[in-house]
């Protein structure tokens, strides 16, 4: 299946909206609607025909390297480069050692304790930056660095945290699974700093456990101080692609 | 750790410290709209003073101190924020609306446990309160999150403000 992408320019600099439905070659409807802050696609990849396949990442031709599980992931700036850290979740590094991906195979939710690195991380942003979970505490997300990214605070507690309360909808809604949930974060080329430039979120909603019923809900964004208008256009998008995909509304 | 128990008969409508039921108002009542009527979430005892808070989860700035999605009223004479205008009208929507839950210990806990940068508000700088999901998440109001909330007075107590941090 070809997701079929559909873009165009808003504003230069401050917001593109892509949206389009797409339906399978097994004719089921699948929902796909992504709101980026750049021209060029989203570069999430998840597949909805297999979404236990593995994302690559852009960054990098690498295979990442394993660890067992973590005990412990330090609060730095820098972790271990080209790594996947598996705490419940899988965390993987980029070329520099800052937190590229996180993803949930399957998503359950049990909240997972906070810790320091929280505000920590959010430091590094400066003002108005939080330390952003890639996956929510409340979605078994680490609070250790390998999940932790500085973003803007209405990155934070509005746009992150509508795709996870989404999300959260969806696991609630009966006969539903999320499937390969993942947060993705670029960096500025040619920049080593740890203030990602962008985010991408996607998770595939499966019905009935049944592959043939699938729909894709990816959201993208920069990681600005966005106005109420924006986000408010991207958060109704964004849960109008969920309850097409069959999840209750949030 | 459970902080809220259930109300008892006597506490549902009580000027006490709640979470849910409707306001105590103990002057003409004046529901805050912003777009619409904010939904009541709760109130809070300081002093001689009852703070009700507002909060429309639905909000995307839900969680400001300084706009959009909640406001913190102060009763009996408190002054509304200027994102929101008074409606006359005694009752109203309500964030939990079933529960009516009241703290089992006190809740000001001297300095506010932050979960990301000081964020007290200048325009309302004096911590009354805050409310920690993890100690409940039946008194929460987005309530599929894991956050705190915080809840300020000016020094006139006047002005009141509450804000989340996540």
């Amino acid at each position: 299946m070809r997701w079929n992408r559909l873009s165009h320019r808003v504003g230069a600099a401050v917001i593109a909206i892509t949206g389009a439905a797409a339906v399978s070659s097994a004719g089921q409807a699948a929902t796909l609607v992504s709101l980026s802050g750049r021209l060029e696609p989203p570069p999430v990849t998840a597949s909805p025909r297999n979404p236990r396949q593995p994302v690559a990442s852009p960054r990098s031709t690498k295979q990442p390297v394993a660890t067992p599980r973590s005990a412990g992931i330090p609060c730095v700036k820098y972790l271990a480069k080209n790594h996947t850290y598996r705490s419940i979740w899988a965390y993987t590094t980029d070329d520099l050692g800052r937190p590229h991906q996180a993803q949930a195979g399957n998503l359950t939710s049990q909240t997972q304790r906070r810790s320091k690195c929280e505000q920590e991380v959010g430091q590094w942003g400066g003002p108005n930056h939080q330390g952003g979970h890639m996956i929510a505490a409340t979605l078994k997300g680490t609070s250790q660095r390998a999940n932790l990214v500085p973003v803007t605070t209405q990155v934070n507690l509005t746009l992150m945290k509508a795709f996870e309360n989404q999300a959260k909808r969806c696991l609630s809604t009966p006969n539903r699974q999320v499937l390969n949930y993942t947060t993705t974060a670029f960096y500025k080329r040619n920049d080593s700093g740890v203030v990602p430039d962008h985010l991408t979120m996607s998770m595939v909603i499966q019905r009935d456990r049944d592959q043939n019923k699938r729909g894709l809900v990816t959201m993208a964004f920069r990681n600005i101080a966005y106005g109420k208008g924006p986000m408010k256009t991207m958060v109704n998008r964004m849960k109008d692609a969920a309850r097409e995909a069959g999840c209750a509304a949030s | 750790m459970a902080r809220w128990r259930p109300a008892a008969a006597d506490e549902r409508d009580a000027a006490v410290t709640r979470i849910g039921g409707q306001p105590s108002w103990t002057r003409t009542p004046r529901w805050p709209v912003g777009g619409d009527l904010l939904p009541f979430w709760g109130q809070f005892r300081h002093d001689d003073l009852l703070i009700l808070v507002f909060v429309s989860p639905d909000d995307v700035l839900w969680w400001r101190a300084e706009e959009g999605g909640n406001a913190a009223i102060v009763e009996p004479v408190g002054e509304y924020p200027h994102w929101v205008r008074p409606r006359a009208l005694h009752a109203g929507p309500q964030v939990l609306p079933s529960d009516v839950l009241v703290p089992v210990d006190p809740l000001t806990t001297g300095e506010p446990h932050w979960i990301q940068h000081d964020d007290t508000p200048p325009s309302a700088p004096e911590f009354v309160a805050e409310v920690r999901a993890e100690w409940d998440l039946r008194a929460w109001p987005p309530a599929d999150d894991l956050g705190y909330m915080y809840l300020f007075v000016s020094a006139d107590r006047r002005r009141a403000r509450v804000l989340f941090q996540s």
